[in-house]
């Protein structure tokens, strides 16, 4: 524990000396924040169910986590303020993680909020369940080794444990750029400048080994991974919260981007089986947060029959069936971008100005992120290119977080992509740097010119859509908000804010009932009238809770009609629903922000919430 | 000469019309570290209620204002991005509880925001007041530095008329002064 606060205080200290003006705030002290793992909802095909059902458990997996495996586990971060007083929080915030997401992507915001009720509320934040399987050795290793003298000089030595824990990952693929790092040469340990092959760690069974990267075929129970599985789970912790506030306490529930379609789909579930009976979701909640999502839609025009649906899952079950997690995005390979950030993110950590270590790996140093991300860079400014809102081509990935102008950038345009500055090699063969959010010299437009380099930081998107029937549009003024170190930290330590195996197959066939699948209930009472089946969506319509919604201008969802489908959609009083849209905000900043614009919404939504309660029961 | 203070307010955009005005006495009112000297408080607190009492059921108790003053230059108002930053409730015995009161502190060039929570209190004509209308609280801040635990006590009445034209006078120094600080933070 000791060590850990020191590494914290420590990374502090390192943001402050390289940033010039980062701050730890609130103050590490104060916060708590740890994973806690709760029982979750045993579902019969999962490894540990004991049920009749239950799947044959891979030799990786078992490998991975011990012969006594058990998967039917959630994983919950909680967030707390400790102000002495040992009181109960009045209030607990349950946030769902986006597309790809994992329960750290909410640190920054969580930390905010407990801090600014000083104790009266908790935010917890759910892993899915995928995250169990993720074999972060390699990651942790550099981590814990951050700080050895082999990391800490200039080049690094060859046995830092960063560098040993990338090499766990992947193999030295001895591509461009050449250079100094961490010798005459590139990555690889020994020096000798050929392709080096990855490098063993011994894991916590004392076993020497490569990482474990699981194939679909590991996994095939997942195929039962639906939405109603995470509902089940989730349920588990809404009640447990509820337990912990009482009936004059408020449990919140929401998410971020694709969680909230999660989490206003679990607001319109139902969770008892006997259609006579309704045990909803929205009932067990006093109010919803959208965070940069507009929530559920409707759905496919055209839904699967009850047997259409059987026939898909029994296809998922099957080995050599379709994916039951998402292999790839946008040409990315995500098992590959999981194990990236891993060591990524402490290179950009502790090694903010060494070459960036990730682009000899298979996922930057070649395909379409390695044409995208092909300048030279600092590890900094890796991290940088890949995730700010001025040089990430994909919307979902981006928050405001700064710039690099010491080379040229190409304002570019690609099919399905957001516009994006292409960053071109520095002159003089140096590294492409990194300037931080609040960095005075930030470029802007005007005086400079959107689309000649170096182009700008801060851009007036203009004025947002004008007909009501326009689609929403990015508009307003662009600001600088997102702490590239606060980022980062949320990809160390104790979870990390990305999904390596993000459970695509049996949640994409769930989704594509939208906001009620009534006709797939139709279709189950008839084989079984007394249970309403696989997957029970029918309560949307009802939904009558608070809703606080809140989108970012430069965003996904940047204007109050983002949020219009799905509020038209539910029964909560036009009073009873507050839209937010904070000016220049990306996609990530309403998460992640220094002094987040979405706390004081968030801060007035309980305030009139608990007042609410506190009037029936004071 | 209440009407004049509470005109005053208005201008100065701090107290919406509706509610009531309630003077802090600086003699039953103060800050008491554990380490250090008291200090005495003194200022105005805006009440608006959901329903005028006598009550038959719980009502919203909103601090929708608050100037107050520290014996030792400390300033503390409401926070102000917030819409409702004291929102409480008020029962027919008369007691209110505010589960977070959010406070900003403005001390010389320094700014801090404050969050109370559980503040609890009776308010109304309760025993000691004079007035028609009383607030009295009591809460413990942790200031976690060298003042250690700070005990706040609150006694506030609506002005009485002899009263009035002094407290009108502290009232604009300390909202002078209060500018002026605010001014100097930004």
């Amino acid at each position: 524990m000791m060590r850990r606060a020191s590494l914290l205080l420590l990374l502090c200290a390192l943001g402050a000396a390289s940033l010039a003006a980062t701050k730890c705030n609130p103050p590490s002290g104060v916060v708590v924040q740890a994973f806690e793992r709760l029982p979750g909802y045993v579902e019969p095909h999962t490894p540990g169910s004991g049920d009749p059902a239950e799947m044959p458990t891979a030799a990786p997996i078992t490998a991975l986590l011990g012969a006594d495996v058990d998967l039917n586990w959630i994983d919950v971060l909680k967030t707390r303020w400790d102000n002495g007083s040992g009181a109960p929080p009045r209030a607990i915030i349950i946030l769902i993680p986006g597309f790809l997401g994992g329960a750290t992507t909410f640190d920054p915001i969580a930390r905010d909020l407990v801090a600014r009720f000083n104790g009266s509320i908790e935010v917890w934040a759910i892993d899915r369940r995928p995250n169990q399987l993720e074999d972060r050795l390699g990651g942790r290793y550099a981590l814990q080794g951050a700080l050895d003298p082999s990391c800490t000089v200039s080049p690094p030595l060859p046995s830092c444990p960063i560098f040993v824990g990338a090499q766990f990952y992947s193999p030295d693929l001895d591509a461009a750029p050449a250079g100094d790092f961490p010798g005459p040469g590139d990555l690889d340990l020994d020096l000798d400048g050929v392709l080096d092959p990855q490098g063993p760690l011994v894991d916590g069974f004392g076993v020497s080994r490569l990482p474990i990267v699981l194939a679909q075929n590991d996994v095939r129970f997942m195929a039962y991974w639906g939405l109603d599985t995470y509902f089940r789970d989730w349920k588990i912790v809404v009640d447990s919260a509820r337990a912990i506030v009482g009936s004059s306490g408020l449990v919140l529930f929401g998410g971020h981007s694709q969680g909230t379609t999660w989490s206003s789909t679990f607001a319109a579930y139902d969770f008892d089986p006997d259609p006579a009976h309704v045990v909803a979701g929205y009932q067990l909640i006093d109010g919803l947060i959208l965070l940069e999502g507009g929530g559920v839609g409707a759905g496919q025009a055209t839904k699967p029959t009850y047997a259409q649906y059987q026939t898909s899952v029994d296809g998922l079950d099957n080995p050599g069936g379709p994916e039951v997690y998402l292999s790839s995005f946008s040409g990315i390979p995500l098992q590959n971008l999981g194990t990236s950030g891993e060591v990524s993110a402490v290179a950009g950590l502790f090694q903010p100005n060494e070459p960036a270590l990730i682009q000899r790996t298979p996922t930057f140093g070649t395909g379409l992120v390695g044409a995208l991300l092909s300048a030279p860079s600092t590890n900094r400014a890796l991290a940088g290119l890949f995730l700010d809102d001025d040089f990430s081509p994909i919307g979902a990935f981006r928050a405001s977080m700064g710039f690099s102008d010491n080379g040229p950038n190409t304002y570019t345009t690609l099919t399905g992509f957001s516009p994006f500055y292409l960053a071109g090699a520095a002159p003089g063969g140096a590294r492409r740097t990194w300037r931080e959010y609040n960095d005075p010299g930030l470029p802007t437009c005007p005086p400079n010119t959107f689309n000649v380099t170096p182009g700008c930081a801060l851009l007036d998107n203009g004025p947002p859509s004008v007909l009501p029937a326009d689609p929403p549009r990015v508009n307003g003024r662009e600001v600088e908000v997102t702490s590239l170190t606060d980022f980062l930290l949320t990809q160390v330590g104790k979870g990390n804010g990305f999904e390596w195996y993000f459970a695509s197959g049996r949640p994409n066939l769930d989704f594509s009932y939208g906001r009620d699948s009534s006709g797939l209930v139709a279709g189950a009472l008839a084989v079984d009238p007394s249970n309403e089946g696989p997957l029970v969506i029918t309560q949307n319509a009802n939904v009558n809770v608070p809703v606080l919604a809140i989108g970012g201008s430069n965003g996904l969802a940047p204007e109050p009609k983002s949020f219009a489908n799905y509020l038209a959609s539910i029964a909560t009083p036009a009073a009873d629903e507050h839209v937010v849209i904070l000016e220049g905000y990306a996609h990530l900043d309403v998460i992640s922000a220094k002094d987040n614009g979405a706390v004081p919404p968030v801060v007035d939504f309980v305030n009139e919430l608990l007042q609410r309660k506190l009037l029936q029961s004071f | 000469m209440r009407k004049l203070i509470f005109a005053w307010l208005l201008v100065c955009g701090a107290v919406p019309a509706h509610a009531t005005l309630l003077v802090i006495d600086p003699a039953q009112s103060a800050l008491t570290p554990t380490a250090g000297a008291p200090q005495s408080l003194s200022g105005v607190i805006a009440i608006e209620l959901g329903a005028e009492p006598p009550l038959a059921s719980n009502t919203t108790f909103d601090v929708s204002a608050l100037s107050a003053s520290a014996s030792g230059g400390l300033a503390i108002g409401l926070q102000p991005s917030l819409a409702n930053p004291g929102a409480g409730v008020l029962s027919p015995t008369g007691a209110f509880l505010i589960p977070n009161l959010f406070l900003r502190l403005v001390d010389g060039a320094n700014l801090f925001d404050l969050t109370v929570p559980n503040v609890l209190g009776s308010y109304g004509a309760i025993p000691g007041c004079l007035a028609g209308t009383c607030l009295q609280t009591s809460f413990d801040v942790d200031t976690g530095g060298p003042l250690g635990i700070v005990n706040v006590q609150v006694f506030a009445a609506v002005p009485e008329p002899a009263t009035a034209a002094l407290v009108a006078f502290g009232v604009g120094a300390l909202a002078a002064a209060r500018r002026g600080a605010r001014r100097g933070t930004r």
